[in-house]
């Protein structure tokens, strides 16, 4: 792997744009990664991390310009670049040829 | 449905907090995941988590920015995303003012650790000026800026009675107290209060206590409530002598009785009588008087058992005891203002009651007025107030003078380094550092340089406050001369390192960043002579210095000189072998004529000691603190019974006290065993009173004391005048009454030794202790310290003074060094051009000396023509010393002379050393 690893919170930031679906934007994202991973994400990182993805082409982002009840939304709606998921891939691949074989450690039988 | 939205407060901080570039993202999110948070867990929990965003949210973009300075490219530049429909946004100028601001700290850090000479100088520097600043201010702000500890200080007023003759504002008595809080509307409330000295004996051994009295309004008035039980009330201030209750000072009851609260209710041995411990005064509350501590409080009522301390004058006047009398002044007053009334209001109030109360007791009141004062203006009492305000002026301007010298060095030294750097500034420029960018930069690091500065002055100031607590003078009273390092303090070093830092920093490094780029960057970092322009602003500088120098060194002569002459002022006695024992027997509560017979016993067997000349006794020793005046009537001066009496200074004395202190007596006769209680009454007056009063002849006359038809004295002596007050007054007129007349409670007794030995005083001191044991000395001193008591503020100002010259001086020498070095430097191709040419090295050497005297001798003739009109700000303070004298302005001009030669002559003498061929080659 010739580029920057994917860290673990942009990994699980990257996966719930996939399940969410591009133009989505931070605080969907913020919600499906509490309702995921059982924690609660702090905003800030979440818009921390996607400004770092966005900086490595991993994710790309435009303004909102939906015009809501109240004016204009502020939302940076984000979607996931090819660059993105081919990392994503990437990055499973890795997870799951290194998983390969100590699946059955998790369950304390071995 | 409106969608709840985040506490306008909490939004509003994150909205100040948040750069530009993230702002309206974040905030619209977060308000998003607020109200989805009100709906699931409640508002409270949805508002706790949006405090703790705001908390969170800026500091972890602050630390995404500067902890990721290296970001990982990805190999590829971005494609078209995925979806194709997308933009790719160009990434956001990173231009975001706290991004900045970090940037600029860094650089700053970075620029002056490369030039850590500069730093020092500029650092050590400023330390000094500030530092010597914030320590004279924290001097004046002790004495004349702290407040009283009480309730609304500015809503107070002091009332003082005032009699022309007197021509002082003095102390009232404890009726007239009465008759003003009784009638007065336009003060809401009016306490009196006077300092007391008594002796407190607990458990066999007695001890000297300092306190305060109060009257029955004091503590209310004032707004002080009590640690522990009860403070000093109405119902204890009624009958005279009739209340026996004491409050004690916070620290007193902490350090003497351990903290402990049962003393409430208990009783304490006050001059010989039980007083009961009611209460505990906060801590805190010193009392009235600045730099005293009160160790207790005790109802005025009580001012017959225990006598009170500090400015007094007495009239005859009728009543059994001094709360009873109203010729005796010794109150001090306080009133507050009621509501919407201003001083004038009070002044002429009290001129009607004043009025009223002459009428109905003429023998007390005649002649008496009242003066009013807000009491923010008093701090010790208006005569003495007087003195301390110039004095802290003139300490101050001292020290600020010392400040600019300082500073000019620091601009010296920036400008220097602002065209070091012309070439650095210019490349920036060149390629498009904004000058507002620049301007930025600079200011950033003469800040950094004045907060280390400012650490520095603090640091100083903390050092010097040691130094100048243990300059206090030998006080038996327990002080709080603490020169407290408060906020006010701090806040000023700050200020004035920040203010001095940018002032002589900025100014000339933006000068310096004024820089022509073409010739700046042509010339390169060679440093060749720069525009003679430059070196004549650094040259001024320096001349500037030479005359602040100059300033401060006159001074510093010139009270030097005054300091000397002042101990050669002919004091009218010989202070040398002097001592001096004060002791009241009222303390341990002798009656008079057991007082009487204790102070004969007492002379006699001291004056068996060996190496024991004489021993004298007086109520008053000249020079002591101690103003009482007496009024006296004398025929043909006053002629009716309503002219106001003669106010004159007086003591009384026994007949060995003239021989003793060594008062020559020019006519008639002292004191002998033929005066007694029953004999004529007689007084020696002093030749000043003799020749003011009595032109024809002193002896035989005669003058009464308490009214036209009071007792009458005659004069049986002239001696020779003696210093009463301070050791530059006039001759006073002086009135000595004999002690041999009655037996009296308290003396001073003065002992004249042959030789002043260790020995001796311990022998005298054992002696009258074995008397009695239980003697307590109110003053056990000599007539030196007295007099070094009464010259401190002269020896002080001279300490100072020379202080400050001396740090001048090194400014200067710094300055100058600094000043020619450079020159030398610069010019260091010129110089070997010269010798190359056959220049000797002498002629080299006067090539530079010349410049650097030259500046000298035009600082010097500036600051002597400085000196020569502000030193007549001192003429007050000099004794014996013109203003204008020679020799001070002829030393100070040695010493400036002497040292600015050498550091004239160090740069000098390195340039005539040059290696021309090195010098040459340089380039």
């Amino acid at each position: 792997m010739g580029r920057d690893v994917l860290g673990g919170f942009e990994h699980q930031i990257l996966l719930s744009i996939l399940r969410l679906g591009n133009d989505t934007y931070t605080v969907p994202i913020v919600l499906e990664l509490e309702e995921q991973t059982g924690r609660e994400a702090a905003p800030a990182a979440v818009y921390i991390a996607l400004r770092r993805l966005e900086k490595k082409g991993l994710v790309a982002s435009r303004l909102d310009d939906a015009t809501g009840a109240r004016g204009p939304r502020k939302r940076r709606l984000v979607s996931i670049t090819p660059s993105g998921i081919e990392t994503l891939s990437e990055s499973r691949k890795a997870l799951v040829t290194l998983w390969d074989g100590v699946e059955e450690f998790l369950d304390g039988t071995r | 449905m409106i969608a709840p939205a985040p506490p306008r407060v909490l939004s509003g901080i994150l909205r100040l907090a948040l750069s530009e570039r993230d702002r309206e993202a974040l905030l619209a999110d977060l308000a998003e995941l607020f109200s989805y948070r009100v709906r699931r867990d409640g508002k409270v929990r949805a508002i706790a988590w949006y405090g703790r965003q705001v908390v969170a949210t800026p500091a972890r973009l602050l630390f995404a920015r500067n902890s990721r300075r290296v970001t990982v490219l990805p190999e590829r530049p971005a494609r078209k995303p995925f979806l194709g429909k997308i933009p790719v946004p160009n990434p956001p100028r990173e231009n975001i003012v706290m991004e900045s601001i970090w940037q600029d700290m860094r650089f700053a850090v970075r620029t002056l650790a490369r030039s850590p000479m500069y730093v020092a100088v500029v650092v050590l520097t400023l330390t000094i000026g500030v530092g010597i600043n914030a320590t004279i201010f924290t001097m004046v702000n002790s004495l004349l800026l702290r407040p009283l500890p009480v309730l609304a200080p500015d809503e107070l007023v002091e009332i003082y009675s005032y009699d022309p003759d007197v021509a002082t504002p003095v102390t009232s008595s404890y009726p007239d107290y009465r008759s003003i809080r009784d009638s007065a509307t336009t003060i809401s409330g009016l306490a009196g209060h006077s300092s007391l000295a008594a002796s407190m004996t607990m458990d066999g051994r007695a001890e000297l206590v300092y306190g305060e009295f109060a009257t029955g309004e004091f503590f209310e008035l004032l707004g002080v409530t009590p640690h522990r039980g009860r403070l000093i009330g109405r119902e204890d201030d009624r009958v005279p002598g009739g209340h026996a209750v004491v409050v004690l000072g916070h620290g007193f009851w902490r350090d003497r009785f351990a903290g402990d609260e049962s003393i409430i209710g208990e009783a304490l041995t006050l001059n010989g009588r039980p007083y009961t411990v009611i209460g505990i005064a906060p801590a805190g509350f010193n009392g009235m008087v600045h730099l005293f501590d009160a160790q207790l409080w005790v109802p005025a009522i009580m001012a017959d058992e225990i006598d009170p301390i500090g400015i007094q004058s007495s009239q005859d006047s009728p009543g059994a005891t001094r709360p009873e009398r109203r010729g005796t002044r010794w109150l001090a007053l306080k009133g507050r203002l009621a509501e919407g009334m201003g001083v004038a209001q009070v002044q002429a109030e009290l001129d009607g009651i004043f009025e009223r109360l002459a009428g109905e007791y003429p023998a007390a009141n005649d002649g008496w007025t009242a003066r009013v004062l807000p009491a923010t203006s008093v701090r010790f009492h208006p005569l003495a107030d007087g003195y301390l305000a110039p004095v802290a002026a003139l300490l101050l301007g001292m020290v600020g003078l010392v400040l600019i010298s300082a500073c000019t060095n620091i601009a010296a030294m920036t400008l220097s380094r602002a065209s070091a750097r012309s070439r650095e500034i210019a490349v920036r420029l060149a390629l498009g550092a904004g000058k507002s960018r620049l301007v930025r930069q600079l200011l950033t690091e003469s800040l950094a340089l004045a907060f280390l500065g400012g650490v520095g002055g603090i640091t100083l100031t903390l050092w010097l406050r040691g130094l100048l607590l243990r300059f206090q003078p030998p006080a038996a009273l327990p002080t709080s001369w603490n020169l407290p390092v408060d906020g006010k303090v701090v806040a000023f070093t700050f200020i004035l390192a920040v203010a001095a830092g940018l002032v002589f920093g900025l100014a000339p490094a933006l000068r310096g960043s004024r820089t022509d780029l073409v010739s700046a960057l042509k010339q390169g970092a060679r440093g060749s002579e720069q525009s003679g322009r430059k070196l004549g602003l650094r040259g001024g500088l320096v001349v500037l210095q030479v005359a602040v120098c100059i300033v401060l060194l006159v001074g510093a002569v010139l009270m030097v000189r005054s300091a000397q002459s002042a101990t050669q002022v002919d004091l009218g006695f010989n202070p040398n072998g002097l001592l001096t024992y004060t002791v009241d027997m009222d303390l341990l509560d002798y009656s008079r004529e057991e007082a009487g017979a204790f102070f004969d016993a007492a002379s006699t067997r001291v004056a068996a000691l060996p190496g024991v000349r004489s021993v004298g006794r007086t109520s008053r020793m000249p020079l002591s603190m101690s103003y009482n005046t007496n009024g006296i009537y004398i025929e043909g001066l006053q002629l009716t019974e309503d002219d106001p009496s003669t106010q004159v200074d007086a003591a009384i004395v026994n007949g060995r006290y003239f021989e003793t202190l060594g008062v020559p007596l020019l006519r008639g006769r002292t004191f002998g065993p033929q005066d007694t209680a029953d004999s004529t009454a007689v007084a020696i007056v002093s030749s000043a009173l003799a020749r003011r009063y009595f032109p024809s002849g002193a002896l035989g006359q005669r003058f009464r004391t308490g009214g036209l038809d009071g007792d009458a004295y005659e004069i049986v002596g002239v001696v020779a005048d003696t210093k009463v007050r301070t050791v530059g007054e006039e001759a006073v007129p002086y009135v000595y009454y004999a002690d041999e007349r009655g037996p009296r409670s308290s003396a001073t007794l003065a002992v004249r030794l042959d030789r002043d030995t260790a020995q001796l005083r311990a022998a005298v001191r054992q002696e009258l202790l074995a008397l009695e044991p239980e003697l307590i000395f109110l003053d056990d001193s000599d007539m030196l310290g007295i007099l070094g008591m009464a010259l401190f503020p002269v020896r002080f100002g001279a300490a100072m003074l020379v202080g400050a010259g001396v740090i001048a001086l090194l400014l200067v020498s710094i300055g100058l060094y600094g000043v020619i070095a450079y020159s030398v430097a610069r010019r260091s191709k010129e110089i070997g051009v010269r010798m190359a040419l056959g220049a000797a090295r002498a002629d080299v050497l006067q090539l530079v000396l010349r410049r650097g005297l030259g500046l000298v001798a035009i600082g010097a003739v500036l600051g002597s023509l400085a000196a020569a009109v502000l030193s007549r700000v001192l003429s007050s303070v000099l004794y014996g010393v013109g203003a204008l004298d020679p020799l001070a302005f002829a030393a100070a001009l040695f010493i400036l002379l002497l040292v600015s030669g050498l550091a004239n002559w160090l740069p000098a003498r390195r340039a005539a050393r040059l290696d021309p061929a090195r010098a040459l080659r340089a380039d």
